[in-house]
């Protein structure tokens, strides 16, 4: 338990020579054993920890800060793409058990093209308004490449609600396109498998929009995976 | 603290008593029973394989909501989900959760997300520990404008409004709001609202609310409504999500 004792002494007493190497002797055993109980409150600060290699947090990151607009109308997701540069990290790591990894992203949207926003009937009514974005995460456990979505974020075209259905709009004439905003959001993956049994590989940021003659288009971008490892 | 010093220096020739064989050692094994701190340590020499790797601190849970965690020696990570696409089993482009502004049940005040249907254990809760708290809510929702059937001299039309409408969201940390989106106009928005706020060691719930300014477009339009087919102003949750972590003293 890490707790070293001794033999205490009294007046008269003729300790022996164990008796007075017990304390000596506790103090090498249990020295090799160090635990809370040994330990103060606060013991340990930041200085202490080891900062070449980082101990607690590791932090991957892409960035383009381009102001090139690339447009994106697919109704598939597409992996977000300026001059032939994927935005994506390559992770290259095995994750510890239960170990944490933070992904974030986050963007600018700049000029819109929406042709069809509210003329759906049915199931689809309001969904041309719509376009989306995921982060994508590849993994492999030893059986090959597997994808999986971290998760999906939604963003509207106008300010329109998606019950909307009539085409017409006598007061407010044509509804501009939400042009110039940004876009973000940010999740957590936790590896529930044993230390090692996976190798994360890369993560991307992709869009898609529900109606191809919609379009959306991106300037700067950026993706984040911060490893929470203890 | 942890600087011990012999007590008593034992010299040549000099008599023994029992402080002599006491009190040194006494003073080393107190020191190394509780009192070992930094001082005993050399900087920059805590690799990341002396630290205790993190673990759970209660179970995976599924289900309408999804909750985990993860406690380590510097940080715990807290996290809560509901989402249509990972737990409502829905595209990306059809609402999980929606509210009727004009038929259901809402206040202009705060409205706690707990309170809708399947969103009961949403809030994250859990045994905080002394440091900080730093963490986002993510919120995919829609809040759009409205339209009515309206009769004019020309003739019935389509009369579209609300555009001055706005909702906001906030987190609120043990019913405190520590941060707060600020209004946003009818849209679909992905809102995110980082946080960041100092915590003892102590139970804490994190939830989201929202607030929304939404009118009566009938009223508001100043036409004669010709039809009663209100399109029904909708406040649409697609998902939100909160990550929190405990970054300890």
């Amino acid at each position: 338990m890490g707790i070293a004792n001794k033999q205490h002494f009294n007046e008269g007493d003729i300790p022996t020579a164990a008796q007075l190497n017990s304390g000596y002797d506790s103090l090498a055993t249990q020295s090799a054993a160090i635990n809370d109980n040994n330990t103060a409150s606060g013991w340990i600060t930041g200085r202490h920890i080891y900062s070449a290699a980082p101990a607690a947090n590791v932090l991957k990151s892409y960035m383009n800060p381009t102001t090139t607009l690339t447009a994106y109308n697919s109704t598939t997701y597409t992996t977000i793409s300026q001059g032939g540069n994927p935005c994506e990290i390559t992770l290259n790591y095995q994750p510890n058990q239960w170990e944490i990894t933070r992904f974030s992203m986050s963007g600018l949207v700049g000029t819109l093209e929406c042709n069809i926003a509210y003329d759906y009937v049915g199931a689809n009514v309001g969904k041309p308004n719509y376009y989306a974005f995921r982060m994508l995460l590849t993994y492999d456990a030893g059986a090959g490449d597997v994808t999986e979505t971290l998760g999906e974020w939604g963003y509207s075209f106008t300010p329109q609600s998606r019950l909307i259905t009539e085409t017409t709009s006598s007061s407010n004439g044509t509804v501009n396109p939400i042009q110039w905003q940004t876009f973000q959001a940010s999740t957590l993956r936790q590896h529930n498998g044993a230390s090692g049994a996976i190798l994360y590989k890369k993560v991307e940021l992709q869009v898609k929009v529900f109606d191809a003659t919609n379009t959306v288009r991106i300037a700067r971008h950026q993706i984040f995976a911060v490893r929470g490892l203890t | 603290m942890s600087k011990i010093w012999t007590q008593i220096p034992i010299d040549q020739f000099e008599q023994t008593k029992p402080d002599t064989v006491n009190k040194n050692i006494e003073a080393y094994l107190g020191e190394f029973n509780g009192k070992l701190n930094g001082l005993n340590m050399p900087v920059n020499s805590v690799t990341i394989q002396k630290l205790k790797l993190p673990q759970p601190e209660e179970a995976f849970v599924s289900g309408p909501v999804t909750k985990f965690n993860s406690v380590g020696s510097t940080q715990g990570y807290h996290f809560t989900r509901r989402t249509g696409t990972k737990e409502g089993g829905l595209d990306v482009w059809t609402p999980l959760t929606t509210v009727n502004l004009k038929t259901d049940n809402w206040t202009r005040g705060w409205n706690d997300i707990a309170l809708l249907n399947n969103w009961e254990s949403f809030p994250m809760q859990f045994e905080a520990k002394e440091g900080m708290l730093i963490g986002c809510a993510t919120i995919d929702w829609h809040h759009g404008t409205d339209m009515i059937k309206v009769t004019t001299d020309a003739g019935s039309t389509y009369v579209q409004g609300g555009f001055q409408w706005w909702s906001e969201w906030g987190v609120f940390v043990n019913d405190v709001l520590v941060a707060r989106s600020g209004f946003i106009y009818p849209k679909r928005h992905t809102t995110q609202l980082p946080f960041s706020i100092p915590c003892g060691s102590q139970p804490v719930s994190i939830t989201v609310k929202w607030i929304s300014n939404t009118g009566n477009l009938q009223a508001e339009s100043g036409y004669t409504v010709s039809t009663a087919k209100p399109h029904g102003t909708v406040f649409d949750i697609f998902g939100a999500t909160i990550w929190c972590r405990n970054n300890y003293r």
